[in-house]
């Protein structure tokens, strides 16, 4: 009713019978949601990547259908069809659905592992942690260091974690150099306690 | 918040997982310190600067520039597509018109790769400033292009490349070739006789350092410029002159490198060597970035630098002033062609040596002295390994003579008795090898 009663008014300002100017509405903001998209997208599929492997490895993300949730989601799936030409889902429940993720996501946590065998340092930021390692600290050391934290720090905040639920995200190793020759290495190791749902509801 | 002038395209790819050997100077690290004063600088974050990531160079786009025998996979690895592939991206970027510059800061570089390849010469396989200039001449018409090299060595690589070439000026600026590889790089070698003053090379003395440099830039490189008018002016933008470059004897500066840049405006820079990878890269590379983009790059400074230490000395400085008033001579009143001519054709017998694989390659080229183009070029070439190869190349400007005679050539290859035979005719845009 009210909806009704304000686009009312905002068509007479326009001169337009209140049809028209929720038509317009609508379009304008699926135009602004199609440039949205597609710049989203554009911004994945352009992200620079370092190696060769990243490169020959590339996947280009299209997507093949579209899932939306919230309030007004039933009402526009037939408008988002039209726009965007793929199939598009409103799930069941789908006016609450982020209310229900909410209640049923895991909690997860990350770290982040810095050594500098040139210095001979070792760093968790997250923890707190700094101590010495030796100049021969390797890569393989490294991560399996982070990962054994990682699954302290969640034992003792009471998370449950099976195994498999905590994953490498970055692993790398560089050589420092100065002049022509190695004078440590870089090594930077990032774990994280896999994002997902604890349990499924059932309806 | 900081604006750029000039919109600039960074293609920034250092290969992370790609090495010569793990100790060589061309290594993996060399670009992860210009990665990380990149990050720590916001060079990103200025309005007007992008960072993109390369293409994938196609066999077609190597096919072009060069010969490569016994066949392009086998003297290109991936890395080679992707640096390739990198300013490919760069020169699409200016060529589209969505940015006004590009810097293709890539891995591994290019210079010193010649027409024909064997495999690596001076770190280098594949020319990839040449794979750039010639995917722009197929897809924009032949234009008139530049190239100025700034990196310490000379860019003999390009230099054969272009030796021929009258729409493409090719200038190198370099540790005069007495002293540091590849021992070349001489006014003397002013281009072959249909290109003659379009080859220019400018030696300089080591421990040259700013003010002796950025004379000879404006003294030799933007009057002979400003005459050429290129429609694109391209800088092989090697880091190594610096003064800490542990492989060269130069003592430029990145304050040095970023007013050169300033001074020559390219289109695209493409990065080449530089293998201080602490001490110079991050530096001289953020350096060239500013002044490519048009932003204030004055407190861009090395933290160890001591300008008196670096100062080059008088005498240097007198040599390289006369270099400047007979130098721009090669250009505007290059000396008679002393080429060789044999019934028809101009004749060079070299051989090359690729330092880093360890080849021998004995190579005769002709050049056929053609009335309407600058000519169609045939090169013999053998190595202990891959014997008896011919490579058969009718320029951009070629005519339909050459064409023809190309054609007439390579069907005859295997019967005449060469084990491979290339053909890239830039005419037809045919880029192929005998069957």
């Amino acid at each position: 009713e009210r909806s009704a009663k304000g686009i009312k008014e905002v068509a007479m300002i326009q001169g337009l019978s209140a049809r028209e100017c929720a038509e317009q509405a609508v379009s304008l903001a699926m135009d602004i949601l199609k440039k949205r998209v597609s710049a989203f997208l554009t911004a994945i599929n352009a992200r620079p990547v370092y190696t060769i492997q990243e490169i020959l490895e590339d996947r280009v993300v299209r997507p093949a259908s579209i899932l939306v949730i919230g309030g007004p989601a039933v009402a526009m799936v037939p408008l988002l069809e039209e726009a965007f030409g793929l199939p598009v889902v409103a799930p069941q429940h789908a006016e609450v659905a982020n209310a229900i993720g909410a209640c049923l996501t895991r909690p997860t946590q990350s770290l982040v592992l810095t050594v500098d065998t040139s210095r001979g340092s070792f760093t968790v930021p997250g923890l707190g942690i700094h101590k010495t390692v030796k100049r021969t600290y390797t890569l393989d050391e490294a991560v399996h260091d982070a990962t054994t934290m990682l699954r302290a720090e969640l034992d003792r905040q009471g998370i449950p974690a099976e195994d498999g639920d905590i994953q490498v995200i970055q692993a790398d190793a560089f050589n420092m150099v100065e002049g022509h020759y190695t004078i440590g290495r870089n090594i930077r190791v990032r774990c994280q306690m896999r994002p997902g749902v604890i349990t499924t509801l059932v309806s | 918040m900081l604006t750029a002038k000039t919109s600039l395209g960074i293609i920034f790819f250092p290969a992370f997982d790609w090495a010569i050997s793990p100790t060589h100077p061309e290594r993996e690290e060399r670009l992860l310190y210009t990665q990380d004063q990149f990050r720590e600088e916001g060079i990103f974050d200025i309005e007007g600067i992008r960072e993109y990531r390369p293409l994938i160079a196609e066999e077609k786009d190597i096919l072009r520039p060069h010969f490569c025998f016994p066949g392009v996979k086998s003297v290109c690895t991936d890395s080679h597509f992707i640096s390739a592939g990198g300013v490919i991206r760069a020169a699409q970027l200016v060529m589209q018109k969505e940015r006004e510059r590009a810097f293709a800061v890539v891995r591994p570089p290019g210079h010193h790769a010649m027409r024909t390849v064997h495999g690596s010469r001076g770190f280098c396989n594949i020319n990839i400033e040449a794979v750039m200039i010639e995917w722009i001449r197929e897809h924009y018409g032949n234009l008139r292009v530049a190239v100025v090299d700034t990196d310490c060595h000379h860019g003999d690589g390009t230099q054969d490349i272009y030796w021929h070439d009258p729409d493409v000026l090719f200038i190198s600026l370099h540790q005069d070739g007495r002293t540091i590889y590849p021992g070349t790089g001489f006014p003397s070698e002013a281009g072959g006789p249909k290109a003659l003053g379009r080859t220019i090379n400018v030696p300089m003395p080591p421990r040259t350092s700013d003010e002796g440099y950025l004379m000879t830039v404006e003294r030799i490189v933007m009057p002979i410029l400003d005459h050429f008018k290129p429609d694109l002016i391209i800088n092989s933008a090697g880091q190594d002159n610096h003064f800490s470059d542990p492989i060269t004897n130069m003592n430029f500066t990145a304050q040095g490198y970023a007013r050169l840049t300033q001074m020559l405006r390219p289109d695209i820079a493409v990065l080449e060597g530089g293998y201080a990878i602490k001490g110079a890269l991050p530096y001289v590379n953020l350096g060239i970035s500013l002044a490519l983009a048009g932003v204030d790059f004055s407190a861009v400074q090395e933290p160890d630098l001591d300008r008196e230490k670096i100062r080059e000395q008088k005498s240097t400085i007198d040599y390289l002033a006369a270099l400047c008033d007979q130098l721009p001579e090669v250009y505007f009143n290059p000396r008679p062609s002393d080429a060789v001519r044999e019934s028809g054709y101009f004749v060079r017998r070299r051989s090359i040596y690729y330092d880093t694989d360890d080849i021998n390659e004995t190579q005769v080229e002709r050049l056929k002295d053609c009335p309407h183009c600058p000519g169609l070029l045939i090169v013999e070439s053998e190595t202990p390994k891959t014997p008896r190869c011919l490579g058969l190349h009718v320029p951009v400007q070629g005519c339909d003579i050459c064409s023809q005679e190309a054609e007439e050539r390579f069907v005859k290859s295997r019967q005449a008795g060469y084990a491979h035979a290339q053909l890239s005719d830039r005419v037809t845009k045919r880029y192929e090898y005998a069957k």
